[in-house]
């Protein structure tokens, strides 16, 4: 992990308390009850912020890391030459959802074309959550919910509306809206997990000494879970259409590392349909990222 | 959900297939929702537990649980498990309450053995440590699965973490362990009916 949580108090907003209690390690451990009254306070101060960020400009990505992070202020240089804005996202461990959710709506807006594909694509997979034993009613709200944002996103006057925007801004701001969502996801992404069970299985073995259904059921299916590789894979795997480039952030490294996750049929889809969204990702959160 | 499950809202607390016709039981769950914070309409939550009834009276599946709202109050549930064949619980039969918070399905219900329960995660209260019911709750559980999970808590404790060290330490020795259950268990529906 970063070292940098040594000489900061504020690295609350640089790493999250696990993380820090992994760089303090060594001589001067933190007791238990420190590392969880870290979390708390960490949790009190992100429940102020809003769930979803507004856009603001890559500069104050910048700033987070001043005196904190030196090596993660050049890599943020790197990034402000193709990115101009970051979208922030609550730090509560949905992040990653969040994120993927506001990316895509946000990207459909004003896409009649792309928004059919999108809500069929999501309503095809409420069949596969059936089939997978998901009782219906678990999620058929949450699924009507997502089809109406999806609607408002096709009914604007076009791509990147301003106005659609703030109206997407605030409905995702809202908690009982927003987690309902994030929760649908959740359940998507952990039955693709289960789908492609195969295929996941020594990932997840490897990283969390686990089986498959342990997996879903103690880190994809439960909110304020970290999001790993394996649930964006499964993720942009399921809902097909949206393509996320993870551009990471890290100190070790010379330059920031980017990661695409695409689903392996998006190829077939018409690029009129195809969401390509950009995430930026420190240890243990995930942002949207705009290009310039 | 095909249907319209308005009419199984109501329930009289005397048990599965003796619901009858009426409307208190919205009132009166929405009368309970109400003195408390909400963050979502009671009647979305209202609606979730109809549909988890109609679930759980529809499917006719012989696997030792059922549960049915306790009186015209929606949003707490009575539940009955009975052991799993093979384990030393096998054909022992508990009575659980579930209390569902005004933001169910995002927190999980309250659930206790309301029949003392001998048991490495049970304390003396009833209490169960299921880590479903706590940090890795969600939303895709229901009624249903929380009871087929206690189910199989029952034949499978956890025992690194026991809430009875008793129990837990005398699980490796089944001979001893049903001795101790069954009477603990006798004692419990003894003087609890």
């Amino acid at each position: 992990m970063t070292a940098e949580g040594e000489q900061q108090p504020d690295a609350a907003d640089v790493a999250n308390a696990a993380a820090e209690a992994v760089a303090t390690e060594g001589d001067d451990r933190p007791s238990d009850a420190d590392i969880i009254a870290h979390a708390a306070s960490i949790r009190d101060e992100q429940a102020q912020r809003p769930l979803v960020g507004s856009r603001e400009p890559l500069s104050s990505l910048m700033d987070d890391f001043v005196g904190a992070a030196p090596a993660l202020v050049s890599k943020c240089e790197a990034l402000a030459k193709s990115h101009s804005h970051v979208r922030r996202m609550r730090r509560d461990g949905n992040c990653f959802f969040r994120a993927f959710l506001f990316g895509l709506l946000e990207r459909l807006i004003g896409r009649p074309e792309a928004c059919a594909a999108a809500k069929k694509r999501f309503g095809d997979y409420g069949k596969k959550l059936v089939e997978a034993g998901y009782q219906e009613f678990v999620f058929e709200d949450a699924l009507e919910l997502l089809q109406e944002c999806i609607d408002k996103c096709a009914g604007a006057p076009g791509p990147m509306d301003e106005s659609s925007v703030v109206t997407l801004e605030s409905a995702l701001c809202d908690a009982v809206t927003s987690n309902h969502l994030v929760m649908l996801l959740r359940m998507v992404a952990s039955c693709e997990v289960s789908r492609r069970a195969e295929f996941f299985e020594p990932f997840i073995q490897g990283a969390h000494d686990c089986d498959v259904e342990s997996f879903r059921r103690r880190f994809v299916e439960p909110m304020d879970e970290e999001s790993d590789h394996v649930v964006m894979s499964a993720l942009s795997e399921a809902v097909c259409c949206a393509e996320v480039t993870v551009e990471y952030l890290s100190a070790d490294q010379a330059a920031a590392e980017a990661i695409q996750f695409k689903a392996e049929d998006a190829a077939q889809l018409d690029e009129s349909c195809r969401v390509h969204m950009t995430m930026v990702y420190r240890p243990g959160h995930f942002d949207l990222l705009y290009p310039q | 959900m095909p249907g319209d499950t308005e009419q199984l809202a109501v329930v009289d607390g005397v048990g599965p297939g003796t619901a009858a016709a009426g409307s208190g039981a919205v009132e009166a769950s929405k009368a309970h929702a109400s003195s408390q914070p909400t963050t979502q309409s009671s009647a979305q939550v209202t609606k979730r537990l109809q549909s988890e009834l109609m679930a759980l009276m529809t499917s006719a599946q012989n696997d030792g649980v059922s549960a049915f709202p306790d009186g015209d109050n929606i949003f707490i549930w009575i539940g009955t498990i009975v052991g799993g064949a093979g384990t030393v619980y096998e054909n022992l039969s508990y009575k659980l309450s579930l209390k569902f918070p005004v933001d169910y399905p995002f927190q999980p219900p309250t659930v206790k053995f309301e029949t003392p329960c001998f048991h490495p995660n049970v304390d003396q209260y009833g209490n169960i440590c299921l880590d479903i019911l706590r940090e890795k709750w969600s939303a895709s559980y229901t009624v249903r699965t929380i009871l087929l999970s206690i189910q199989s808590l029952l034949g499978e404790p956890n025992n690194e973490s026991p809430l009875n060290g008793y129990a837990a330490h005398l699980w490796s020795n089944e001979e001893e362990y049903l001795k101790v259950l069954t009477k603990k268990y006798q004692e419990a529906v003894g003087t609890n009916k």
